[in-house]
C-alpha cells in the first residue's frame, strides 16, 4: 500500500512537470524523427516549378482583317510552357496558330480592260511564338487563380488570297504581341492537373496588300499540368 | 537541368505540330467553285464587225509543242463558241469569204520546272570576301536549291480583228482564258464557255 502511493505521487510529479513544460513531448518526437514532416508547405509554394498548358477556342477579328476575313473560320489554339515562381510571376514561351477565312461568292472584278470572274478565297494564318509573362493574383496553390498576360514576340503570317486555285500571297515574318487576362483552376487541392481559360488582345503591324494592322480577340479554355 | 531540356523538348515538338497544322484555304473548294473566267478585250466598238471564221479543230498548245484536236470536248467547245457568237448576232462564215474576225479555240498546257538556290545565311561566297587575304574565314556550305514545278492548263479564247489589218497583221480584240478543275469535262465544257460570255456584254454585233 506504501508504495503504491508513493507510485501515485511519483505520477503526480511527473504530471504536473510535464504540465509546466507543454513541449517536451514534441521535443523529444520533432528529436526522434529528425525530419520536420508537420506543417510542411507544398514543393509549389516553395520552389520555381514549370506548367505546360494547351488551349482551344475562337478568335473574333478586328479591323482590316475583320472586313477581309470576317466570315468562314476564325479559330486558334496554342502551347505554351512556363516557370512559375513561388511568389507571383512567372515566364515563358508560347506557340500560337489564330486562322481566319472567309469566301465570297462568284462576282467579276473590272480593271481597265479585264474582267476576271471567280470565287475568292480569303485567308490569314498567323504562327506565333511570343515570349511572355504573368502576374498572377493568387498564391500558387489557390483552387482559382486568375493572371494578366503580356507577350512580345514574332509571328510567321500567311496571308493567301486565293481567286479558284490561283493564289497570290505574301508570306512573312511579323512583329505581334498579346496582352490577356485569365484564370487557372486546380482540379485537386495541390494537385497537378487543372483548366486554364484566358481572353486574349492579338496585334501585330504586319501589311499585305489586303490587310493592315492584324488585331483580333479570342477567348479559348484548356488543360494544364504543372510538375516541379 | 534535365528538366529544362524536358521542357525545351516539349517546346519542339509543338512547333513541328503547329507548322504540320497550317490549313490549306482552298481544300474545301468546289471543282466548280475553282473556275475562273479571265476575259481582256480591246476599246474597239464591236458593233463594227458582223462575220467571223472558226476552224473545226482546237489548237491544242503544249510548252513548245502544237497540235490541232478533235475530241469530243474539243467538239463541244467549239459548237458552244458558235452558238454564242451567232446569239449576239454574228454570222458564221468560211475563212475563204473575208470574215470581219478570226477566232482561234485552243487549250494551252505549259509546265515548268527547275532549280532554284535557296538562299543560305551561313554561306561564306569566296569571292565576295571580307577582305582579310589568306584566311580562310568560314568557307561554310554552298547555297542549296529547291526544285518547283508548276503547271498551267487552260482555255483560250482569241479573237483577232482581220477586217482592219496593219502591216498584215491583225490585232486582238478580245481573248479569254478558262481556268480551274473540270474545265476539260464534257459536260461543263458549254457552261464554262458560256461564262466568258457572259461577262463581256459589250461583245454583240448590234
Amino acid at each position: 500500500m506504501k508504495r503504491l502511493l508513493l507510485l501515485a505521487l511519483l505520477g503526480l510529479a511527473f504530471g504536473s512537470e510535464a504540465q509546466q513544460n507543454p513541449g517536451y513531448n514534441k521535443k523529444q518526437d520533432y528529436e526522434y524523427r529528425s525530419v520536420p514532416t508537420r506543417n510542411i508547405t507544398s514543393p509549389f509554394e516553395r520552389y520555381t516549378h514549370y506548367q505546360i498548358t494547351a488551349r482551344y477556342g475562337v478568335a473574333s477579328p478586328l479591323g482590316s482583317l475583320k472586313d477581309y476575313a470576317g466570315g468562314m473560320a476564325k479559330y486558334h489554339y496554342n502551347l505554351s510552357g512556363e516557370f512559375i515562381y513561388p511568389k507571383n510571376f512567372s515566364f515563358g514561351l508560347q506557340f500560337n496558330y489564330s486562322y481566319f477565312k472567309d469566301r465570297l461568292p462568284r462576282r467579276i472584278y473590272s480593271s481597265g480592260n479585264q474582267d476576271i470572274s471567280s470565287i475568292e478565297t480569303h485567308s490569314l494564318g498567323a504562327t506565333s511564338l511570343h515570349a511572355f509573362g504573368k502576374y498572377h493574383f493568387a498564391s500558387t496553390n489557390a483552387p482559382i487563380r486568375p493572371y494578366a498576360m503580356l507577350g512580345l514576340g514574332a509571328s510567321g503570317m500567311r496571308n493567301l488570297t486565293y481567286y479558284g486555285y490561283l493564289e497570290d500571297g505574301k508570306n512573312t515574318l511579323a512583329f505581334s504581341g498579346q496582352v490577356g487576362l485569365g484564370a487557372r483552376f486546380l482540379f485537386t487541392k495541390g494537385g497537378n492537373l487543372g483548366a486554364d481559360v484566358q481572353a486574349t488582345y492579338f496585334y501585330s503591324p504586319f501589311k499585305s496588300s489586303y490587310v493592315s494592322n492584324v488585331a483580333n480577340v479570342s477567348a479559348s479554355a484548356g488543360l494544364f499540368y504543372r510538375w516541379w | 537541368m534535365k528538366r529544362i531540356s524536358k521542357s525545351l523538348l516539349l517546346l519542339v515538338c509543338s512547333v513541328g505540330l503547329l507548322a504540320a497544322c497550317e490549313r490549306d484555304p482552298v481544300n474545301d473548294l468546289d471543282p466548280k467553285d475553282s473556275q475562273v473566267f479571265i476575259t481582256n478585250h480591246s476599246t474597239t466598238d464591236f458593233t463594227g464587225y458582223k462575220t467571223f471564221s472558226i476552224p473545226d479543230s482546237v489548237l491544242v498548245v503544249e510548252n513548245e509543242k502544237s497540235a490541232k484536236m478533235v475530241r469530243t470536248q474539243d467538239l463541244i467547245f467549239i459548237d458552244r463558241i458558235i452558238q454564242n457568237l451567232t446569239a449576239r448576232g454574228f454570222t458564221r462564215v468560211a475563212r475563204t469569204a473575208k470574215p470581219d474576225l478570226e477566232v482561234t479555240p485552243a487549250q494551252i498546257s505549259y509546265t515548268q520546272s527547275g532549280y532554284v538556290p535557296t538562299y543560305n545565311p551561313w554561306y561564306y561566297d569566296p569571292y565576295w570576301g571580307y577582305g582579310y587575304g589568306g584566311y580562310g574565314y568560314g568557307y561554310g556550305y554552298a547555297p542549296y536549291y529547291s526544285y518547283y514545278s508548276y503547271n498551267e492548263n487552260y482555255w483560250y479564247i482569241r479573237i483577232a480583228d482581220v477586217k482592219n489589218l496593219s502591216n498584215n497583221q491583225a490585232a486582238v480584240v478580245w481573248d479569254a482564258q478558262i481556268r480551274g478543275d473540270g474545265i476539260y469535262d464534257t459536260s461543263s465544257v458549254g457552261t464554262v464557255v458560256d461564262g466568258v460570255f457572259a461577262q463581256s456584254a459589250y461583245l454583240k454585233a448590234n
